[in-house]
């Protein structure tokens, strides 16, 4: 009888326990909900705003009144203006589309150069392999800033300078994290499956295996694309990137900087939207990461 | 160019049929740190037309690398160093990329051990056994539907129609090695290399797996190799059993002979080592004494001597080649029949 009852008691005390850990992971999914919401609300806004940005924007971006130097927000001027007098809002509105459409390219068109090269190299192993990581470790050995400016310094300062720098650099990322996953993956038996079917090792790359691929690296993507847009704003900022008078975030804060005790708005209000929109990147990519990186225990 | 098919045809006497697979002296090293391991060692054996063999030994004698070799898929960084494995009447060795793939496609398929990782999990299984029968079997989308949904029926999925839209999550283990040969069965495949089908599932499952590949064969009258560790699956479904250790084939014989008349004493010892569950035999199971070898240190001679219990001095000096015992057995070991 004693037995029973200590039994009973461990039972109710584990159903206790159970009932904590499913309250717990149910908090813990509707924070990733929240989260994500959140995330997905602060890009889209931003970026329905950028997109529309000659619709709704009050005046010219690139409009020069140098008798409203440096006034500070007002109704008629939402974030006041710059030291050219141009409306600070208008040129937010302006830089956030060409901050989004850049930092899109920049993120993307290296994670499908890098998935072809790292799964081609996973895939095939023996010397593509061999040179493939070689070159890769060469490329991470580098600060990567360091060897996007030292791009952008050859090809002399401009948002080509950006795309071809940032290409140049960022494929060895994606390249090493899907080299790593082919790796795994190419021993797994569907992928043997595939071959012993007599497919064709293009087939069996790009059929069979890339889907399983894509996953780890939209994942990954996620973070790199915060990266790039602070990566972006910082080349401007030096300079490097976007060339005056177009708007661009970095830009805008370097712009203002001379002024800061003057007129604080010109470099903060810029500053703020880039914090903004890199955190709203961050969310959205930390709950997908919650999601897509539990789905299937195969790869990532 | 000809086809490996009316090659064969034209190959094939209408008497005596050739076996449809020869291998001959195979060896299959793996370069490591403390130099080359041969995984398999001067491996022969055959395989008649529909026929079913069977290829025991433990971990590590070489059975799936002998298979995988057989179509060109020996795992890196191994490589075939020797030998012939004529299919059809040609030595697949000499294969170019394009033969291979036409072999794989249409003549030879493999089905896998773990069912969990043998279809890709971001595809549903209606799309790939489709893709096998479109791309082998030059079917049209729709033909390829219907021919899909059969397969699935002959291979024992309830509902197939509705089960063309699953991913392979959504089945279980036994259902995903259906599915699995159904897919190795879309090309019509004249040989097909079952690498231990049943090792990952549950006895009643496994039951079921080895009767439908069965009469599968008998439909199609398709050669088998079956590849396992489990003597009780190999003494039900082989018509003749291969016994592979250290990489060497030590035995070759008729399943009922190989069980009723052992004659090498690696092959006794298996057959000692199968659990009995008779009311008399009640012992402890037995075991083999000794540890598998170590395919780096093999002695001269016999790999088995260490742990044989007939061996002695002249071991060493063992060729190691299958000499006939009987008509259709042969064995390794020159010193088996001694004391008896």
């Amino acid at each position: 009888m004693r037995t029973l009852a200590w039994a009973g008691r461990r039972a109710v005390g584990l159903r206790g326990e159970a009932a904590d850990l499913l309250r717990q992971a149910q908090t813990e999914r509707r924070w990733s909900n929240v989260t994500l919401g959140v995330g997905i609300a602060i890009v889209g806004a931003l970026a329905v705003a950028g997109f529309f940005a000659s619709l709704i924007a009050p005046a010219d971006p690139n409009a020069v009144d140098l008798t409203q130097r440096l006034l500070s927000p007002s109704r008629e001027h939402w974030m006041g203006t710059d030291p050219f007098g141009r409306d600070i809002f208008t040129r937010t509105l302006y830089a956030i589309r060409l901050d989004l459409v850049v930092v899109l390219v920049i993120t993307y068109v290296p994670m499908v150069l890098g998935m072809i090269v790292g799964a081609l190299a996973g895939y095939f192993r023996g010397w593509v392999d061999a040179v493939t990581i070689r070159v890769i470790d060469a490329f991470i050995a580098f600060p990567f800033i360091v060897l996007v400016i030292a791009v952008v310094a050859i090809l002399g300062p401009g948002l080509q300078g950006v795309y071809i720098g940032v290409l140049a650099v960022g494929w060895t990322l994606y390249a090493r994290l899907t080299r790593g996953d082919m790796l795994v993956l190419r021993e797994q038996q569907f992928i043997l499956a595939a071959r012993t079917l007599g497919y064709s090792p293009r087939r069996v790359i790009l059929r069979h295996a890339v889907p399983n691929l894509i996953r780890s690296n939209l994942v990954f993507s996620m973070a790199d694309i915060v990266l790039n847009l602070l990566l972006l704003a910082g080349l401007s900022y030096l300079g490097l990137g976007v060339q005056a008078p177009t708007a661009e975030l970095g830009a805008m804060v370097a712009d203002g900087q001379s002024f800061l005790l003057q007129a604080w708005w010109v470099t903060t209000l810029p500053g703020v939207v880039i914090v903004v929109l890199g955190a709203g990147f961050s969310m959205i990519g930390d709950s997908l990461a919650d999601r897509l990186g539990q789905k299937f225990g195969v790869v990532g | 160019m000809m086809s490996a098919d009316t090659a064969l045809r034209a190959a094939e006497p209408e008497t005596a049929a050739p076996p449809l697979l020869t291998i001959e002296g195979l060896r299959i090293g793996f370069p490591s740190l403390e130099g080359l391991v041969l995984a398999a060692n001067d491996a022969h054996l055959t395989v008649g037309e529909g026929e079913v063999l069977g290829l025991v030994g433990e971990s590590g004698s070489g059975k799936s690398v002998t298979c995988r070799a057989i179509v060109g898929m020996v795992p890196h960084p191994g490589a075939v160093l020797g030998g012939r494995i004529d299919f059809a009447g040609r030595n697949v060795l000499e294969f170019s990329k394009a033969e291979m793939r036409e072999l794989r496609a249409r003549q030879i398929a493999m089905i896998f051990q773990d069912p969990a990782s043998a279809l890709n999990p971001v595809f549903t299984i209606g799309h790939q056994i489709s893709e096998v029968l479109r791309l082998n079997a030059g079917l049209s989308r729709a033909e390829a539907r219907n021919r899909s949904i059969e397969l699935l029926e002959r291979v024992g999925i309830p509902a197939p129609d509705r089960r063309m839209s699953a991913y392979p999550h959504e089945m279980s283990g036994g259902m995903r090695q259906r599915v699995m040969i159904a897919m190795a069965l879309a090309g019509e495949p004249r040989l097909l290399l079952a690498d231990e089908p049943t090792t990952a599932l549950d006895v009643t499952i496994q039951d079921q797996v080895l009767r439908l590949l069965e009469d599968l064969r008998r439909e199609r009258n398709m050669s088998m190799i079956l590849v396992s560790h489990d003597m009780g699956v190999i003494g039900t479904a082989a018509d003749r059993v291969a016994v592979m250790y250290a990489g060497r084939i030590v035995e070759i014989a008729p399943t009922d002979v190989l069980f009723s008349r052992p004659d090498h004493p690696y092959t006794r010892a298996l057959i000692d080592a199968m659990p009995q569950l008779t009311p008399e035999d009640r012992s402890d199971l037995r075991t083999i004494p000794g540890q598998p070898p170590d395919l780096l240190k093999l002695p001269e001679g016999c790999p088995f001597a260490p742990r044989c219990p007939l061996a002695r001095d002249e071991c060493a000096e063992v060729s190691m080649e299958l000499t006939a015992v009987s008509p259709a057995q042969s064995s390794a070991c020159p010193f088996a029949r001694d004391g008896s």
